[in-house]
Parts: C-alpha cells; sequence; structure tokens
C-alpha cells in the first residue's frame, strides 16, 4: 500500500512551521499536507488525531467530505 | 433619474483596464489614506461605545442573512469565557455573488481594520479568515499581508501600541459549498465535516471550539471602520429607513457584461443597474426574470426590476435582497433550464446531515429533470411544491431552507413552462 512509503519528512516541517500547534489549526494543516503531498495520507491522519486527540475517523471523515482534499495519490502516469 | 455610483466601502478600489481589480497589500497606502484612524478612535472611546454606535448605525450582515451586526457583537461581547473568536467569512460561494474578492484583494486592510475594531468590540483575541478555494491566490497574500501588519504594529500582542491583543490566520476552504454557513464554517475550521447544526447554541455562545464566536461577513467587516469613524449618523445618512449604507451589488446571468458595483441602498432600481452598469441584457431583449439576492432567492418577474435595490421593496416584490447579487434572466430563457441549473449546484452542496434537505434536493432535481425532458406527471407540480414547503420548514439551515425559493417562485410566476414539461401536455402536441 501507498501509505507504507510515505516519506514524512514534508510532513514534520509542516509541524514545525505550525508550532505551536493549536486546536484551530486542523483544517489548515490537512491543508497543507494536501498542498505538498497532493494527497493526505491515512497515516498522517492518523498521527494528526493523536496530536489533537481526536478520533482519527472524525479527521478521516473531514478530508473525505471536500472535494480539494484527496486521499490516494495523484496517479502520476497522467 | 441618472444612476451613479455612491463609493463608500470601494473608494480606494481601482480596476484594470480588462476589469480586474488592482490588487493593493501595502499598509503604507492605507496608514497614508487614513487607515487605521477609525481603530484608534475605538481604542479611545472603548468597546461598549463601538457596539453602541454599530447597533445605532442599523448595519445588517452583508452574507445573506442580514442580520444586525451590533446585535450579534452584544451577544458575544457579553460572554465571559475565553479564548473568544472573530470568523470573517469570505467563502462567497452563493451563485451569482462575487462582491467580497473585490473588497479582500482591493482594500484588504480595510476588512482586517474592521476585524480588529470588531475583535476589540467583542472581546476577541483570535481571528480567522476563512477563503473559498477559488481565493487561494488572495488567501495566499492575506497571509503575507498578516506577516506584514505584525511587522508594523497593527496585529499581535501590541497592537497600535495600546496593549491590544489580536492575531489572524487565513484558513482556506476546500471546495465546499456548505462550508460558507455559519455553523459548517466553524466545524470545517475544526477539521470535523462541514455540517450544518440546529441552534442554539448561537456561535456567540458556543461557537469555534466550543468558545464565544463571532461570524461577519467582509463586506459587513469593512463597513465597520467608516461607521466608527464618522460616527452612525453619517451611515444613516444613507439610503431607506431602516436599511442604511450601501449595497455591493452583483450583476450576473443573462447581462451584456458581469460586474460588481457599489450601491446606495434604494438609490436605484434593478433594472436602471443591469441597464447602466452591465451595458443591458446579453441580446438586448426584455428581462424576463430575476433573482435580487443570490442563487437561492426567490424569482421576480421582469415587471418588479422595478424594484428598489434595498431590503423592503425587494421583499414587498417578493424576494430577498439577500447577497445583493442581482441574477438576471432574459426573454427566452427557459425557467426550467434555469431552475435545473441551481438545483443542480445546491444538490450537490447539501452537507447530507439533516433528511429534509438532503433528501429534498435530490428529489427536486429528479422531478425538474422530467419536467426537462417533457416526461413529467401532472402530480408532479404538486410534488414540487410539497418537498418545497417541507424543506423549508423543516431544514436546520439556510440552505434547505431556502433552496425550493427560486423552484417556488419559478412554479408560481412561469407555470405555462412547467405544464409544458407534462407529458400529456406534449402527447397532445403530436
Amino acid at each position: 500500500m501507498a501509505s507504507d512509503h510515505v516519506d514524512l519528512r514534508p510532513y514534520r516541517r509542516i509541524v514545525e512551521e505550525f508550532q505551536p500547534l493549536e486546536r484551530d489549526d486542523v483544517l489548515r494543516l490537512l491543508g497543507a499536507v494536501q498542498d505538498a503531498y497532493g494527497y493526505v495520507p491515512r497515516q498522517i491522519v492518523e498521527d494528526l488525531s493523536a496530536r489533537f486527540a481526536r478520533p482519527p475517523s472524525q479527521l478521516w471523515g473531514a478530508v473525505t467530505a471536500y472535494p480539494g482534499f484527496r486521499t490516494q495519490p495523484p496517479d502520476e502516469s497522467q | 433619474m441618472s444612476v451613479a455610483e455612491t463609493k463608500l466601502l470601494t473608494r480606494r478600489i481601482s480596476s484594470n483596464e480588462d476589469g480586474t481589480t488592482v490588487p493593493c497589500f501595502d499598509p503604507e497606502a492605507y496608514l497614508a489614506d487614513g487607515g487605521y484612524a477609525a481603530l484608534k478612535k475605538a481604542l479611545r472611546t472603548g468597546p461598549e461605545a463601538v457596539i453602541e454606535d454599530v447597533k445605532r448605525s442599523q448595519l445588517t450582515g452583508r452574507g445573506g442573512a442580514g442580520f444586525p451586526t451590533g446585535l450579534k457583537w452584544q451577544f458575544t461581547a457579553r460572554e465571559q469565557r475565553g479564548p473568544k473568536y472573530l470568523l470573517c467569512n469570505a467563502d462567497e460561494g452563493e451563485i451569482g455573488t462575487r462582491k467580497d474578492r473585490l473588497l479582500l484583494e482591493g482594500d484588504p486592510y480595510r476588512v482586517l481594520e474592521g476585524m480588529t475594531i470588531a475583535a476589540y468590540a467583542i472581546g476577541a483575541e483570535k481571528g480567522i479568515v476563512y477563503f473559498n478555494e477559488h481565493y487561494r491566490g488572495i488567501a495566499r497574500q492575506w497571509e503575507g499581508m498578516i506577516a506584514e501588519a505584525e511587522q508594523a504594529g497593527l496585529l499581535g500582542d501590541n497592537v497600535l501600541g495600546e496593549g491590544l491583543r489580536f492575531h489572524v490566520k487565513v484558513c482556506l476552504g476546500r471546495g465546499l459549498y456548505i462550508a460558507g454557513e455559519e455553523m459548517a464554517l466553524i466545524a470545517s475550521i475544526e477539521g470535523r465535516r462541514p455540517e450544518s447544526r440546529p441552534k442554539p447554541p448561537f456561535p456567540a455562545v458556543a461557537g469555534l471550539l466550543g468558545l464565544p464566536t463571532c461570524v461577519n461577513n467582509v463586506e459587513t467587516l469593512a463597513n465597520v471602520p467608516d461607521i466608527v469613524e464618522r460616527g452612525a449618523d453619517w451611515f444613516l445618512s444613507f439610503g431607506l429607513e431602516g436599511d442604511h449604507g450601501t449595497r455591493l451589488i452583483t450583476l450576473s446571468g443573462d447581462v451584456a457584461q458581469e460586474c460588481v458595483r457599489e450601491v446606495e441602498v434604494g438609490a436605484c432600481t434593478i433594472r436602471e443597474a443591469v441597464e447602466a452598469f452591465a451595458r443591458g441584457t446579453l441580446h438586448g431583449g426584455p428581462i424576463k426574470a430575476v433573482q435580487p439576492g443570490g442563487g437561492t432567492s426567490a424569482f421576480l418577474r421582469g415587471d418588479s426590476a422595478d424594484a428598489l435595490i434595498a431590503r423592503g421593496p425587494i421583499a414587498d416584490a417578493g424576494s430577498s435582497i439577500g447577497t445583493a447579487g442581482i441574477i438576471a434572466y432574459e426573454e427566452g430563457h427557459s425557467m426550467v433550464e434555469a431552475v435545473a441549473r441551481l438545483l443542480d449546484y445546491y444538490g450537490r452542496a447539501s452537507c447530507g446531515r439533516c433528511a429534509p434537505c438532503r433528501i429534498g434536493t435530490v428529489r427536486t432535481l429528479e422531478i425538474i429533470r422530467r419536467f426537462q425532458a417533457g416526461g413529467a406527471a401532472p402530480e408532479d407540480l404538486e410534488r414540487l411544491k410539497r418537498i418545497g414547503r417541507t424543506c423549508i420548514a423543516a431544514s436546520t439551515c439556510g440552505l434547505g431552507q431556502s433552496f425550493p425559493l427560486p423552484v417556488l417562485s419559478a412554479l408560481e410566476l412561469f407555470p405555462e413552462e412547467f405544464a409544458n414539461g407534462i407529458a400529456s401536455a406534449q402527447a397532445g402536441r403530436r
């Protein structure tokens, strides 16, 4: 699965930039991840939900609600 | 009667030759033109006086619902818990509405100063501007502006050296119409599904993260600096009794040139605005119908286009001024097509949380499609009305309560067009 091979370095840099993390930053962070990766990796959603003490399902529910978020890497052949 | 703009909110804004707005993110230019005099005055007079002034001005929300701004501020100000939030709704997803964009680009510091005054009045230390995904470029410019404003002491822990704390963040939406509804907007920022919920509790009591929150539209906030600086009486000198100031109108639909213009409340009619600012209808024909307040406002017949652009006259004609997004439909435009196009958009926009809107939007569109295809049953007319009335009565938020308005008004004003879509009518013609 693609999520096994997620390079987490860009994500760590994003989290670094957002310090101190605030509870009103969740969508902003998810947006930064989408913009950096071209999608929102599941692994990152799980890490973010741990950081914000939120159920992963809640964040995943948000991610899957928007047309502007993808849950799979964009197809590079296209 | 000559029709002209009254440039209060837009007085500093200029356009390029192609009609696009000249962006102005320069704090020096804003300060040199009298910017922040209003905030300085507010800091002298105190938050209660600011709220009193805004209440007295009778300023109402420009995002569509038209709630009195001063009252909303008062509700948030009296909450003791904190930190409080001031949210600027820059989502602007309504069909036929793109007025806020003009302010966000053309005079962003006016909006930022309005936000700062609002935050001071209600006691909020945190502000968030929520942008429509299509305004991504503007959102980036705002991020730069906010950093610069912090450097210049216009935001941060000690605004204007007066000890006021106000920090602003930019949040970019991800392409969902419903996120512009205030409860859904709050859920969206929190990283939950952007869904509305029943009120109360109102955001003033339990908003973002459960904290007291005030959500104001861009144009509403842009009105604030002048009201505070020049006083409520100045603002009351514009417009009609009980409905004051100006409105940024967006003219679109079957017009020769789509545009945004600022007009004094009640200074001209819909028809005059279409003629004077949008260079008339697309093909020069008569106006068949108009939606005066964005895509969810009820249709008016062309003869009602002589209503003045103001809350009362448009309500008397049978619609609402909403976002002042005026959508013109020229003679020859099929109203069944027009309604289908609107429902196609609003059907996909429904968040699905409450049943009337979730089911009602989809069923309405299905039925409209039958009329489009000429295969509707006679009972479909009554079905449309029943679904519409149910959604208006039982939906949680403004979307479910208002998407039926164009449907019901089209049925009432143009019954013959729907009658033509009934299968037996088609058969009789053959």
